[in-house]
């Protein structure tokens, strides 16, 4: 028994359906609704793997005040990532890492005013 | 599938305690307060200006700064926050409007990062257009006037 051939018209409609499905599968699905704290710290890994250090996760972050945060990626390492009077945005990696012994909460610097 | 997990972890108040702890004897806190809380105060002077998000999506599509790749993920940044603004305006409170400024503030930091040292004129009207752009989003009138 032999297949019957497929018009030409058909077989274009079916490629580009296959087409759309593949591309709408390859997009990156949407964050219109998570939590806030995981758009934040994906934001901040980002701009932390942007500047030339290795972070695929951020674990913790601590907003200084607006424009400036300090994190801590998967790997340990800890950051601090801020926006400049020139707009510039800086990465500054901090001492210690998650290897190191905490220091006591008494340390922690005070509240300031948002910029 | 759960979270990735971490070696050595540690529970997580004791990562925030280590955090907070850093922030009082990092490099960046012993140079100095004033360099951070400056933060946008001294933008450059460039020609031209951003009014609008749209106008700063078509910028980033103009711009050779910006891989293909990247203008798509920027470009889908940008109608995120605004479709939070607009469920926002139209009464949702998924998010509280400190937490869709924290947002919108860390996307123009992912789009500075990505032009600071590739398009000066664009990070330019991006660092003059940041708090102006923000003014006019998180007011419902102009929100509304600019995005139905």
């Amino acid at each position: 028994m032999s297949a019957l051939p497929m018009p030409a018209g058909l077989a274009r409609a079916c490629a580009g359906a296959l087409l759309a499905v593949g591309l709408a599968a390859c997009q990156t699905p949407p964050a219109v609704s998570l939590p806030h704290h995981v758009l934040v710290r994906a934001y901040l890994a980002d701009l932390v793997d942007m500047q030339g250090f290795a972070c695929a996760s951020v674990v913790e972050h601590v907003r200084l005040r607006r424009l400036d945060y300090q994190v801590l990626c998967d790997s340990g390492r800890a950051y601090r990532v801020w926006v400049d009077a020139e707009g510039r945005v800086n990465v500054e990696p901090l001492v210690g890492s998650l290897r190191a012994e905490p220091l006591p909460l008494s340390a922690q610097p005070q509240a300031s005013a948002p910029v | 599938m759960g979270p990735k997990p971490l070696r050595h972890a540690r529970p997580a108040f004791a990562a925030a305690a280590l955090l907070l702890a850093l922030g009082a004897v990092g490099p960046a806190r012993a140079a100095g307060e004033d360099v951070h809380a400056a933060a946008l105060q001294a933008c450059p002077k460039v020609k031209g200006e951003i009014v609008d998000l749209n106008m700063l999506a078509e910028g980033l599509k103009n711009s050779n700064a910006v891989g293909l790749f990247e203008k798509l993920r920027l470009k889908t940044a940008i109608d995120e926050v605004i479709e939070r603004l607009k469920a926002f305006h139209a009464g949702a409170r998924r998010y509280s409007l400190p937490e869709l400024q924290e947002q919108y503030d860390l996307l123009m930091m992912r789009i500075a990062a990505a032009l600071q040292d590739k398009d000066v004129m664009l990070h330019g009207q991006l660092c003059n257009a940041w708090e102006p752009l923000w003014s006019d989003l998180q007011d419902r009138g102009r929100f509304k006037e600019k995005f139905s």
